[in-house]
């Protein structure tokens, strides 16, 4: 297993009506190489359990082990560069830092690491996503897609065991929500990538090996 | 490191107007304080380049009357051989011209003189000059002298009762810093000042010894051990005053030093202001950044990395920022030796040295990372998971709150040190320090009080006040910013110009006083009748007669009063010691002065055989500064007589009332068969017959001096207006950093608001409606800022005047109503005019968000 969720609970104090529970009691693993895709209504508890996974919030009980490591129990500065170093994140609204050039995000991260061939690396990878020409444009001037496809290009520079993304095409019409699917998919499978994706829609959902739905905060 | 360094250069470039508006604030409040820096340290090495020039020696023996046999002796001993010596005898006496009279100091010098540098006279004969002198009933002046004297060149001039000719004319003879200056000085030589019949009972003359070594003599080892000599010999009271080029170097530096201390005071408060703004500016940066700070943790970027990215930005802004002040600073220090001009040495040139470069550089870049600090510590609030879910960083975690608060303590120590540095003192950089924080946490309470009264405001107004009122309320901490740079620039501004208003209206119409036009001193015992005859014969009346007789005081309740003054001056850290008072007596107390303690002295003469102490008025100055109380018992030595009194009452004196006043008053009888001199004043002198007079006092009383004391107040004003100049410059700094900081606060809540804005124009306000709702905000910060400012200076001016200047305040409402209507038409135009480009945007931007 390269993730294994035990038990995992979850909840957020609220103003003036104590505690709300987003997850209660989740468990479940996933396999190397296994794309996942978790579902559920609005507030089902989705995203919380893609932040628990990621790392960036920590469950009330339970453990999150990946890739061997139990990253609750991580420092903060611990965690964020072992976060950088075995997943990806892939998120809605592409977050992209607005003032670096495509190929400025995508060497980011593995100039954060300290990584070799840095240059190298960051234009193979832009290739594959098919950005070789738009390398040196601003987020400003690219179009919705063309970020996603920096954002997937940022994730996969890594080489992560895992690839985080939540609702990937959410921002994105149905076509050009299509065409970044497909290459998040055939990037996946060619490098025999970890794939946890959150979403509500079915046909992304369908192109997962497996389907995780959660209603009320548990798994169903 | 090297990659968030990178990170960081790209960000100021990419960030540009926000560079442009952090670096301009930090820079002007900058400016100030490395224009002061520059000028304190080229004025301390101008000194420390010059001192033996200044002195003309390596150290001074200086005494009231000439070295007796054994105090000659002791100094032989102590010397040695090996020195060269110059002899000085100083005094004020009038001088006689072609056609008018006038005090002069004169400094009858031997061939000696000086030992160091030379004598600059405007003719080839510099180095003969001084031998000439001795041989010759020859004067040497500067040419202005001459000129007032209506003489030219080889024309004579009379001291006393002999004459002597002009032969040369001094040019730069004084390269120390210039003080108030009752008299020019006239060098004669030490054997003409024979005959003058000028020495008489009662002159203050100084008797001047000067000294040189050869190189490489330790002259702080002589000088040490000829002042314990005679400190031994006198018993701790020695009567020869000792000074070195260190002791001189203090005396002088002293006013440049209190000076620059009180425009370094101005800038550093101009500085905080800037930092205040610039702190400001930068939250509004880092607010949006902080999605920015998200995304990189949630890449692997550990929060230190994210801190070193602000605070690398923040180090090559300040350095940017520093070398922006340097540049305004060269502009700026061509003006200080224009405006004090007679004040500062004419040889002194002030530049930007190493020492003010690295001030600046430090300043520069250290200052910006320490006003962002607090600023700095929200980046400890931030949460990857917000990229997740739509939420905003909170503010409320412990740590952050913890982070925050020690935020500001970095600023504050830095304030403290940059205070205590300027004052030279912890207990005034202290004082300094609290009372601008008081002052600040006073506006900042008048701040949140006004707008949340807007809150209430908003909902009774018509639309466009409603929405103006309603932004200042939800935009509190903003608004509160603006406020409070504001009120400060302001209040420095007001503050200065009402305490001047004050002192200067007592100077210029002293109420129930009249100020006197001449005041004579050194009138002989003998003299007086037929001078008062005089004067009545003139058509005028001779008054403030007082008698004066020189003492010295030897104990204060059996304890010997220079000990205790030496253990007081060790506490104080202060050096200067005098040895000798004048005593007098009076019927009557004169009207700048009444009794706030104790009883008036009794009417009744003071019986010399009845062994009662005899009764003694203090000034409370002198009191306070000798921490002596009523009922203190005192004992004298005047002219060899032991006397002993005790104090019965202080009297609170007004000085700058120009009236003859003395420390010490005693009881009637005591100083009656004293030998004595006589101080008296002349008032209400035409001024078309001031020199006329003056000239016969001089034809009929030679030894008598007159000084002109409408000139001296002239010159007091004209250095006071001068100085005022320099330190209303540096206020106006101050409201510069302000108005620079109005403009870019403004400028960020338009940029903040521009949806808002938009949202506006789409439901249908025009741009009028849009301006009146900007113009009201900052129109209505500016009026309270300006209006609470200039109440808040009223007080603490009231306050400064009452406690350092003798209550002399006088309420100058107009400058304040005119501060008022300027400061709230700046920040109204200033706001406008930095939201214009915010307001002519198109409202389709919405549609593109």
């Amino acid at each position: 297993m390269i993730l294994n969720v035990k038990n995992v609970s979850k909840s957020y104090p609220q103003p003036e009506r104590g505690n709300l529970q987003v997850l209660t009691d989740c468990s479940f693993g996933i396999s190397k190489g296994e794309t996942t895709a978790i579902t559920g209504q609005s507030g089902s508890g989705k995203t919380t359990l893609l932040s628990l996974i990621a790392g960036l919030d920590s469950p009330d009980s339970g453990s999150v082990i990946l890739d061997g490591t139990d990253i609750n129990g991580m420092s903060e500065d611990k965690l964020a560069r072992f976060r950088a170093r075995k997943t990806g994140m892939i998120f809605q609204q592409f977050h992209l830092m607005p003032h670096l050039t495509a190929e400025e995000n995508v060497k980011l991260p593995i100039e954060i690491l300290k990584s070799d061939r840095i240059e190298e690396k960051a234009l193979s990878i832009l290739e594959k996503v098919g950005l070789t020409d738009r390398k040196d444009h601003m987020p400003g001037q690219l179009s919705g897609g063309e970020c996603q496809r920096v954002a997937i290009a940022r994730a996969l520079v890594v080489e992560p065991k895992v690839l985080l993304a939540d609702e990937p095409t959410g921002n994105l019409d149905v076509k050009t929500g299509d065409i970044v699917a497909d290459l998040l998919f055939d990037l996946v499978d060619s490098s025999n990538m970890t794939l946890v994706v959150v979403t509500h829609n079915p046909d992304l959902a369908s192109r997962c090996e497996r389907e995780l739905t959660l209603a009320k905060g548990k798994l169903v | 490191m090297k990659l968030f360094l990178r990170l960081a250069i790209k960000e100021i470039f990419k960030n540009r107007k926000f560079s442009f508006f952090f670096i301009l604030n930090m820079s002007i409040g900058l400016t100030g304080f490395i224009a002061i820096n520059s000028f304190s340290s080229s004025f301390n090495k101008y000194m420390e380049n010059n001192l033996r020039e200044i002195l003309t020696a390596d150290f001074m023996i200086m005494s009231s009357r000439p070295l007796t046999a054994e105090e000659n002796k002791i100094t032989e001993e102590i010397l040695g051989k090996n020195r060269k010596e110059s002899r000085q005898t100083v005094f004020y006496s009038m001088v006689k011209g072609k056609n008018s009279s006038k005090l002069a100091q004169i400094l009858a010098i031997d061939e000696n003189f000086p030992l160091y540098g030379k004598f600059h006279v405007d003719s080839n004969n510099s180095s003969t000059i001084n031998s000439t002198i001795q041989k010759t009933p020859f004067a040497l002046s500067e040419k202005d002298l001459a000129t007032s004297f209506g003489l030219k060149r080889g024309e004579s001039i009379q001291i006393g009762s002999k004459h002597f000719k002009l032969n040369n004319y001094i040019i730069d003879s004084d390269k120390a810093v210039t003080s108030i200056e009752f008299a020019p000085k006239i060098f004669i030589g030490l054997d003409q000042l024979k005959g003058t019949g000028l020495i008489k009972y009662g002159s203050r003359v100084r008797y001047i010894r000067y000294y040189m070594f050869p190189d490489g003599t330790d002259i702080k080892k002589i000088t040490d051990k000829l002042k314990k000599k005679y400190e031994n010999f006198y018993n701790e009271e020695s009567e020869i005053r000792i000074f070195d080029s260190s002791s001189v170097n203090r005396r002088l530096s002293r006013i440049i030093d209190n000076f620059a201390g009180y425009l370094g005071l101005i800038a550093i408060g101009a500085l905080f202001l800037a930092g205040i703004a610039t702190a400001y500016l930068f939250r509004g940066y880092l607010n949006l950044k902080l999605k920015e700070i998200s995304i990189l943790m949630s890449i692997g970027a550990t929060r230190f990395e994210a801190c070193f990215l602000f605070f690398g930005q923040l180090f090559f802004l300040g350095f940017l920022a520093s070398l922006l002040s340097i540049l305004f600073t060269a502009f700026i220090l061509p003006v200080f030796p224009v405006i004090l001009k007679g004040i500062i040495p004419t040889g002194l040139n002030i530049s930007i040295n190493t020492t003010s470069t690295i001030t600046a550089l430090t300043m520069g870049t250290a200052g910006a990372m320490i006003f962002c600090l607090p600023v700095i510590a929200r980046v400890y609030n931030v949460k990857p998971l917000t990229l997740l879910r739509e939420l905003k960083n909170s503010n409320g975690s412990v740590k952050h709150k913890v982070m925050t608060g020690l935020g500001f303590l970095p600023a504050f120590i830095l304030f403290l040190i940059l205070s205590t540095i300027l004052t030279d003192s912890i207990l005034k950089g202290s004082v300094f320090t609290i009372g601008f924080l008081l002052i600040m946490v006073i506006f900042g309470l008048f701040g949140w009080m006004i707008f949340n009264g807007c809150k209430y405001l908003s909902k009774k107004s018509g639309v466009i006040l409603k929405i103006a009122f309603r932004n200042l309320y939800r935009n509190k901490l903003s608004s509160i910013s603006c406020f409070v740079t504001i009120s400060m620039g302001v209040f420095l501004i007001n503050m200065i110009p009402q305490i001047q208003h004050g002192i200067q209206e007592e100077i210029e119409r002293p109420e129930g006083l009249k100020i006197p036009v001449f005041f004579l001193i050194d009138v002989q015992e003998e003299q007086l009748n037929p001078v008062k005859d005089f004067i009545k014969e003139q058509n005028h009346n001779l008054s403030n007669i007082s008698p004066i007789v020189i003492g010295r005081i030897t104990s204060i309740n059996g304890e010997g009063f220079y000990k205790r003054r030496k253990k007081m001056d060790q506490k104080s850290r202060r050096r200067y010691r005098r040895l000798e008072y004048n005593f007098s007596t009076r019927d009557e107390l004169g009207n700048s002065e009444n009794i706030v303690e104790g009883i008036p002295l009794t009417k009744d003469k003071w019986d010399f055989e009845s062994n009662k102490p005899f009764e003694i008025s203090l000034a409370k100055s002198f009191a306070d500064n000798n921490k002596i109380k009523i009922g203190d018992i005192m004992s004298f030595d005047i002219q060899g007589m032991p006397l002993t009194g005790k104090v019965v009452n202080f009297r609170k004196v007004r000085w700058n009332s120009f009236q003859p006043n003395f420390y010490m008053l005693l009881q009637k009888g005591v100083l009656d068969d004293a030998p004595k001199t006589y101080l008296a004043s002349i008032s209400a002198i035409k001024v078309s017959e001031r020199q006329k007079l003056k000239n016969m006092i001089f034809d009929n009383f030679s030894n008598i001096s007159v000084i002109d004391v409408t000139k001296t107040i002239e010159q007091i004003l004209r250095i006071t207006d001068k100085l005022s100049l320099s330190i209303k410059f540096m206020a106006y700094l101050a409201i510069l950093a302000g108005l620079v900081s109005i403009y870019s606060i403004a400028r960020h809540e338009a940029k903040k608001h521009e949806k808002e804005i938009n949202l506006l124009k789409i439901l249908g306000s025009g741009f009028n409606d849009i301006r009146k709702i900007t113009s009201f905000e900052f129109g209505f910060i500016g009026l309270t800022a300006s209006v609470f400012a200039i109440i808040i200076s009223f007080i603490f001016s009231y306050g400064v005047s009452f406690y350092f200047f003798d209550r002399l305040w006088s309420f100058q409402w107009e400058y304040g109503v005119f501060i008022v209507i300027v400061t709230t038409l700046i920040c109204i135009l200033t706001a406008l005019f930095a939201t214009d480009r915010v307001i002519r945007k198109k409202a389709i931007i919405l549609l593109g968000s």
